[in-house]
């Protein structure tokens, strides 16, 4: 089953197709984060729903956003999972980082990364209320992720879990650290050599997010043996069963604010 | 004076909007998942979907503006009998791109489904698989694009019974797959008043177009547009009533649209009253049948409503129940009576059994008709054994049996010898010493399990 579709966007014509991939065959570009596949996977077995397709490019099968339905699917042996399916070097996709914020006094956290790196010029940032204090982490690429989750997780052990906040704007009392910079041949490197990012290093903006486009996770499952159907088939009646609609996008929906241009919700 | 201009309110552009509305779950919180028209101060939900598990509205609206899109899918809510409790988005629709129906593609000059109404004269939307923004938006399919997980597979034929025509699988939106049922198909195309030989001429093509277009499953919405389309060329109101009967929101009790699933609990809940329930199968067989008949009811009323009382669905519930095995003799004499009853008809049986077989030679050709006796016994058993542990029997010896071996109550030993009896009875061929041996170990069991 694939379905196509081409929207107009600022950055012309995006498109792209909502398919059926086997999972084993999709490549991650960063690791996961256990309890979060946890989660899903308890997710999946009581809901009984793929709620949100996995995004993956076209090209090199690499997954760009949903590293946790991703892994969950694995896990639970499904024979195919829902994907959107992108050419990614379009250039309306963006790549971004996530700022990890922390509450407390930016001069302790100053010291710790002090211990780890060397302060004064580099491609990461130290982000206080009053300034940026730039700092250099050795390698490159995931390596140089790498290091910098080992002194993320110093901070965290000082200042407690940080969140992530992906506008870059400090909260009353907080201090950030901005990793660096993350190109896309990067990310298809990492997933090409499976020496992969750390949890939650890439953050990738799409023209168009697809939501709400359930899918019942027993259709996924490939076993259709009841009725001797391959699975493909009743999903691709399935989804012709439904209308999809787009919606203005860069708005906050249930507290989650989406960069994206436009909304495509299945109904 | 200054005069009073219409200009500014003259035949304002209804716009589509999206509303996702969180609710509060309350008791009788079940929507119908069919698309529903409703109408109200200018608004009209074009499409309706709700998520029983997070207890939200999803609606696609059409309205003049959006304080009355906000104020319509409220109402809506409130016609649902749940709270709203918070609007999470409401937006104008950008693109609709209606879900293709290749039932329909050799059709074009026949509208899909949904702009039966109002919503055929909705500027904004086009028919067919083009998207409402065509120069925006494009949508085709394409089955050769990329590698699949799992293969296609053939045809599986249907019974040859069942004629030549394949097996059709029908979709439904919450992901289920069923086989098409011809005559529930047949009686839904009856019921609204379309003659034998047309119904069966309708059904014929809808096969003859899957077949041309190789499908081997469509969902569930693409077989309402087939048949609404087809009916449509007979009379356009034979359509609007199979729409009106397929609709599962036209039927309303309290308010609240009537489904399915509020008719197992009523059917349930009587069981209840007298210490029994029913197979899942069962169960759905009842249910499905007093569904029908309320559909049935609702065909003598027209209009986009139709109101069925509590009392006369407890009045068909009650009337169904009493076609079943002992319901009535239960409700007048009790479970444990009527068990008793059946336990001593058994006796009688088997006894009797058992005198006249002695002095018949295993050659004699009258041992045959015994085995009618062994299928009563078996009957007076299984049905015995049923309501001993709470199960309301069925009219059918081979499905109490597999609702026996599906309870976890029935012992090793009794489930082979139910097995072996069910397949000695399907052969139809036993001597005197088989059937003997059969009807005694019915005896015996009759004295340990009742």
């Amino acid at each position: 089953m694939v379905l196509e579709y081409t929207l107009r966007t600022e950055n012309g014509k995006f498109s792209f197709e909502l398919a059926l991939l086997d999972p084993q065959q999709l490549r991650p570009h960063e690791e996961f984060i256990e309890e979060s596949v946890r989660e899903m996977v308890r997710s999946f077995e009581r809901d009984g729903w793929q709620k949100n397709p996995i995004i993956v490019d076209r090209v090199t099968s690499t997954v760009l956003d949903g590293t946790h339905r991703h892994e969950a699917a694995v896990r639970l042996g499904l024979a195919m999972v829902l994907c959107m399916v992108v050419d990614y070097q379009f250039p309306g996709i963006k790549l971004g980082t996530w700022d990890r914020q922390f509450m407390g006094d930016w001069r302790e956290a100053l010291e710790i990364i002090k211990a780890g790196a060397k302060v004064g010029q580099g491609e990461s940032l130290l982000i206080t209320p009053r300034e940026r204090i730039k700092f250099h982490l050795a390698g490159m690429g995931a390596e140089r992720y790498r290091n910098l989750n080992a002194i993320t997780q110093k901070l965290a052990e000082r200042f407690g879990k940080p969140r992530l906040n992906p506008k870059g704007t400090l909260s009353q009392g907080y201090f950030g650290i901005r990793p660096p910079l993350i190109t896309k041949q990067q990310v298809i490197q990492a997933a090409r050599s499976g020496q992969i990012f750390p949890p939650k290093s890439t953050r990738h903006i799409f023209p168009v997010r697809v939501l709400l486009s359930s899918v019942p996770v027993k259709m996924l499952r490939g076993n259709e043996r009841q009725y001797g159907l391959g699975a493909p088939s009743t999903l691709d009646a399935y989804f012709r069963s439904y209308d999809a609609i787009t919606i203005d996008g860069r708005q906050e929906i249930e507290g989650r604010f989406y960069e994206e241009e436009e909304l495509l919700f299945y109904i | 004076m200054k005069k009073k201009s219409y200009s500014s309110i003259s035949n304002p552009h209804p716009k589509l909007y999206f509303a996702v509305l969180m609710t509060r779950k309350t008791g009788g919180f079940s929507f119908p998942k069919t698309p529903l028209w409703y109408f109200a101060e200018g608004s009209l939900a074009i499409r309706l979907v709700t998520d029983e598990h997070t207890g939200r509205i999803y609606a696609v609206v059409s309205s003049i503006s959006a304080a009355k899109a906000r104020s319509f899918v409220n109402k809506l809510a409130a016609r649902y009998n749940v709270r709203p409790s918070k609007l999470v988005v409401l937006s104008t629709v950008r693109t609709f791109i209606p879900g293709s129906n290749p039932l329909l593609a050799s059709r074009t000059l026949n509208p899909p489904f949904y702009e039966t109404g109002a919503a055929s004269e909705h500027p904004n939307v086009k028919s067919g698989r083009e998207p409402m923004t065509g120069q925006t938006v494009e949508r085709s399919e394409n089955n050769n694009r990329l590698p699949l997980a799992a293969p296609f597979l053939d045809y599986r034929r249907a019974q040859p019974v069942m004629n030549d025509e394949p097996t059709l699988y029908v979709v439904s939106r919450d992901g289920n797959v069923a086989t098409f049922d011809k005559a529930r198909a047949w009686n839904a195309l009856a019921m609204i008043g379309v003659q034998a030989g047309r119904a069966h001429q309708i059904i014929s093509r809808l096969f003859e177009t899957a077949q041309m277009l190789s499908l081997n499953t469509v969902s569930s919405r693409e077989l309402v547009e087939f048949f609404a389309s087809e009916l449509r060329d007979i009379d356009e109101n034979l359509a609007r009533k199979y729409i009106g009967m397929v609709s599962t929101g036209r039927i309303t009790q309290s308010g609240v649209p009537l489904s399915r699933g509020d008719i197992r609990k009523l059917v349930l809940a009587e069981l209840g009253n007298y210490g029994l329930k029913a197979s899942k199968q069962h169960l759905k067989k009842l249910s499905g049948d007093i569904f029908d008949a309320v559909q049935r009811l609702a065909q003598t009323s027209e209009g986009d409503e139709f109101a069925v009382g509590g009392s006369i669905i407890s009045a068909l519930v009650r009337a169904r129940l009493d076609n079943m095995p002992f319901f009535r003799s239960i409700r007048r004499k009790g479970k444990e009576r009527v068990v008793e009853g059946l336990k001593k008809e058994l006796l009688e049986i088997t006894e009797g059994v058992e005198s006249l077989l002695s002095d018949l030679d295993s050659s004699d050709s009258r041992v045959q008709l015994y085995m009618d006796v062994l299928r009563r016994c078996m009957e007076k058993l299984t049905q015995a054994f049923l309501l001993k542990n709470g199960v309301l029997p069925s009219w059918s010896l081979e499905r109490d049996v597999s609702t026996v071996l599906t309870l976890r109550l029935a012992n090793p030993k009794f489930r082979e010898y139910l097995r072996k009896t069910v397949g000695l009875l399907a052969k139809s061929k036993a001597n005197t010493h088989t059937i003997l041996e059969f009807v005694s170990m019915a005896r015996e069991f009759s004295s340990s399990l009742l």
